[in-house]
């Protein structure tokens, strides 16, 4: 992994492919390695879907190695969608495979000329750029097929749907998971746009040949890696309750609390909820032969995914997760698993973010399109898309859009991206991170809850009340160098509760890369990150007054708790004060 | 009321575990506290509430310190394991991320109610509701025959096993009777019983 694959588009005779060393990027991986790409290669003020925005796909720094949990892969580019810079991450088998071919990233630049569309193929020969327009107008599931047919299914693939193609700003990236599904998504900030604008359809990974890396220490690197197997396995939430109902477990929580965002945000608890929860959920794919408890890609030990079948047991779709569960269901008012599971599948095929989309039905319910519980109404609208048809554009296109189109006031964005599963009015500390984070609003920018063992901007003892501001700034500072490491943010609750098992981590690196990676480094990394993508967003014309919730949650209390979001803007003006 | 009463093994136990989440009633102390209530009335293990119940929710509102909150009649009392991401462990009591959600949190002020016999609703989550829920059935609860019907409806009489026995205000009946009764009753009470008589 000491090299970057560039891929010319817009080079004369045709798309051409060649290699740099990593140079001044030497040592990054992750969203470390694709923001400081971005911010260095990227005009700030660029269009989003023009030739100088680039797209870059980069691997963790422990990926393709033997480290448990290793396995997510970063894609960044300035985001037609929020208009700043974007890290966008996903699960699957990529990460893995292409860490084993010896890259550290994938670079999309330049702009074809013509309408072709394009696969890209590479394996330890090389690289093939080839024009196929007869994947144009073709799902994720479709394109993958395709390639399962032409390449075996040793492969794995990352790809778009149409809403890629068409170049909606809600448009995903899918990334392959172990049965070769595209079900794993880097799904915000309209990545898979710019993947559109660049005519790449599909990019097959083949790793037939290449060894897994090597650390360079593999006794330490062994032991490390199994106390942190370890760690994990012991741990309440990554041992117990993420294998056994998976991410959308919090569902009852949230709704118990008053925070579950319920008809686009009207109130915080949703009467559907136990027809929609984990619990809910994990007993009906056991009774139907799915799954509940199944990892993303090979090497995870959390395995908070599943199978979900249908009614006659077969196969609809991958276990749909706590924000899409929500962001079908309850914002939109429905209650119905099996509807929502199928948007699920519609969303993976057609290439959507899921959070995006359901946020932008429930703006379009506001606006009476639809009424709200209208599950068929719901799916009729993604199919709108898929059709391309100038209403599906428009809903493609996420909740800003819609809701200007449609006259809506309540519209939950921040930066023009939807506003995920936790309602900010209750859960307020996260509402200063959805306000102030770099990506728009987004759940996982201040997810790292291991900021007390990092000692993030100093120790936060829990016995003394610390403000939300701090909290805020240290979690996303812990989450921006989390992601770096290309490690599943899932880790970070047995990170938390468990010093020894943070410590693992550390010794699993610098065992792999023959360094000696401190707490401090890690939060140093942290910063270093989030100033630059700041940096970048601010040269892009962002301001402060860009750092602030939407106007309604400040006066529309939100039941059954009547609480209003009251963090004043001169505190959120603060954040990256440090 | 009507008491419904069954008899069967730990597999078909464990398929009521679902109503659970939903939330159902309890006889209980009023005016003593949630730890009191659990430990006292209930039996939990100290040991087990201590470790393992690390969310809990009175009337919406997170506790931080169940030694303090108290049970008034009428109060919905929600209990979960630990929970995963930020918001699990912003909603985690005592957390250190526990100000992030100062608005919807148990206040400090301690309340006296005269002690009292009651009825509260209680909601078991997630992993509690396969350790709890045993606790909760064997000594009965209370639900609305509709939630109850919800669970069953759904299911043909091949979900009860063979040697399974229902018994509705101690007469033996079949699935079909049980069905029957909870669709014309849909809005009355019920106190719910179930036993283990085996494993399989």
């Amino acid at each position: 992994m000491d090299k970057i694959l560039r891929i010319d588009l817009g080079a004369e005779g045709g798309p051409k492919a060649y290699e740099t060393p990593l140079g001044d990027y030497s040592g990054l991986g992750g969203r470390a390695l694709t923001s400081t790409i971005v911010a260095s290669e990227v005009p700030p003020t660029c269009h989003p879907l023009g030739k100088e925005n680039k797209l870059v796909i980069a691997p963790g720094l422990l990926s393709g190695s033997a480290a448990a949990m290793s396995g997510r892969i970063s894609i960044g580019c300035k985001s037609p969608l929020t208009g700043g810079i974007k890290e966008s991450n996903a699960g699957g088998q990529p990460s893995q495979v292409l860490a084993r071919l010896g890259y550290a990233a994938i670079v999309l630049e330049g702009k074809p000329k013509g309408d072709d569309i394009y696969r890209v193929f590479i394996n330890k020969e090389g690289v093939k750029i080839e024009v196929d327009n007869t994947l144009k107008g073709l799902g994720n599931y479709g394109v993958v097929e395709k390639m399962r047919a032409q390449f075996g299914d040793k492969i794995a693939c990352i790809s778009i749907g149409q809403a890629g193609e068409m170049k909606l700003s809600g448009a995903s990236i899918a990334c392959t998971d172990m049965e070769l599904r595209p079900t794993r998504h880097a799904g915000r900030g309209g990545v898979g746009a710019v993947m559109g604008s660049k005519q790449v359809k599909v990019i097959v990974l083949d790793d037939t040949g290449m060894a897994m890396r090597q650390p360079k220490d593999p006794e330490k690197f062994r032991k490390a890696n199994t106390a942190f197997v370890e760690g994990l396995r012991k741990h309440g939430v990554t041992g117990q309750a993420l294998p056994a109902y998976g991410t959308n477990v919090l569902a009852n929580i949230l709704n118990e609390a008053g925070g579950y965002p319920t008809y686009n945000f009207k109130v915080g608890r949703f009467p559907g909820t136990s027809k929609i929860s984990g619990e809910t959920e994990a007993a009906l794919e056991t009774e139907r032969g799915g799954l509940a408890t199944h990892g993303c890609h090979r090497g995870c030990v959390i395995r908070c995914s599943g199978i979900y079948n249908d009614k006659d047991g077969h196969y609809l779709t991958k276990q749909p997760e706590y924000e899409t569960v929500w962001a079908h269901g309850a914002d939109c008012g429905i209650d119905d698993l099996d509807k929502i599971a199928y948007m699920d599948f519609l969303d993976d095929d057609i290439g959507l973010d899921t959070i995006e989309m359901g946020v932008t039905i429930g703006v379009a319910m506001e606006a009476g399109l639809l009424k709200f519980g209208d599950a068929d109404g719901a799916i009729n609208l993604l199919q709108e898309i898929k059709k391309g048809t100038p209403l599906g554009r428009i809903i493609g296109s996420g909740a800003a859009v819609t809701g200007k189109v449609f006259g809506v006031e309540r519209v939950p964005v921040v930066k023009g991206q939807g506003i995920p599963a936790y309602d900010p009015r209750a859960v307020k500390g996260l509402g200063v991170t959805y306000a102030t984070s770099t990506m728009g609003a987004d759940h996982t920018a201040g997810y790292a809850t291991a900021s007390n063992i990092l000692k993030v901007g100093g120790f936060v003892d829990p016995l003394k009340p610390v403000g939300q501001i701090e909290l805020s700034r240290n979690l996303q500072i812990a989450t921006a160098a989390i992601d770096s490491t290309g490690m599943c943010l899932f880790i970070a609750f047995a990170l938390l509760d468990q010093p020894e098992t943070y410590q693992s981590l550390l010794d699993m690196i610098n065992a792999f890369h023959g360094i000696s990676l401190t707490s401090d480094d890690v939060v140093a990394l942290g910063k270093k990150v989030l100033k630059t993508e700041r940096d970048f967003n601010i040269r892009a014309g962002f301001t402060k007054e860009m750092d602030r919730l939407p106007e309604f949650f400040k006066y529309e209390a939100v039941p059954p708790h009547n609480v209003v979001f009251d963090v004043p803007d001169e505190e959120l003006d603060s954040v990256f004060n440090w | 009321m009507r008491h419904i009463h069954l008899e069967g093994d730990g597999k078909l136990e464990k398929s009521f575990f679902l109503m659970l989440q939903g939330g159902f009633y309890v006889e209980c102390p009023i005016g003593t506290s949630i730890k009191e209530f659990l430990v006292d009335s209930i039996g939990i293990d100290e040991t087990y509430l201590a470790e393992k119940i690390s969310t809990i929710f009175l009337d919406g509102k997170c506790v931080d310190d169940i030694g303090k909150a108290v049970i008034e009649e009428g109060s919905t009392l929600a209990l979960s394991s630990a929970m995963p991401g930020l918001a699990g462990a912003i909603l985690k009591r005592g957390g250190p991320l526990k100000v992030m959600r100062d608005g919807i949190s148990y206040g400090k002020e301690e309340k006296f109610l005269q002690k009292r016999k009651g009825i509260c609703s209680i909601k078991l989550f997630n992993l509690l509701t396969e350790d709890l829920g045993p606790l909760f059935l064997k000594s009965g609860i209370y639900i609305k025959a509709r939630d109850l019907s919800g669970l069953i409806s759904t299911k043909s009489c091949q979900f009860l096993p063979r040697d399974a026995t229902i018994t509705v205000d101690g007469k033996s009946v079949d699935f079909e009777v049980l069905l029957d009764i909870l669709k014309e009753e849909e809005d009355e009470l019920l106190f719910f019983t179930f036993d283990v008589k085996w494993e399989r």
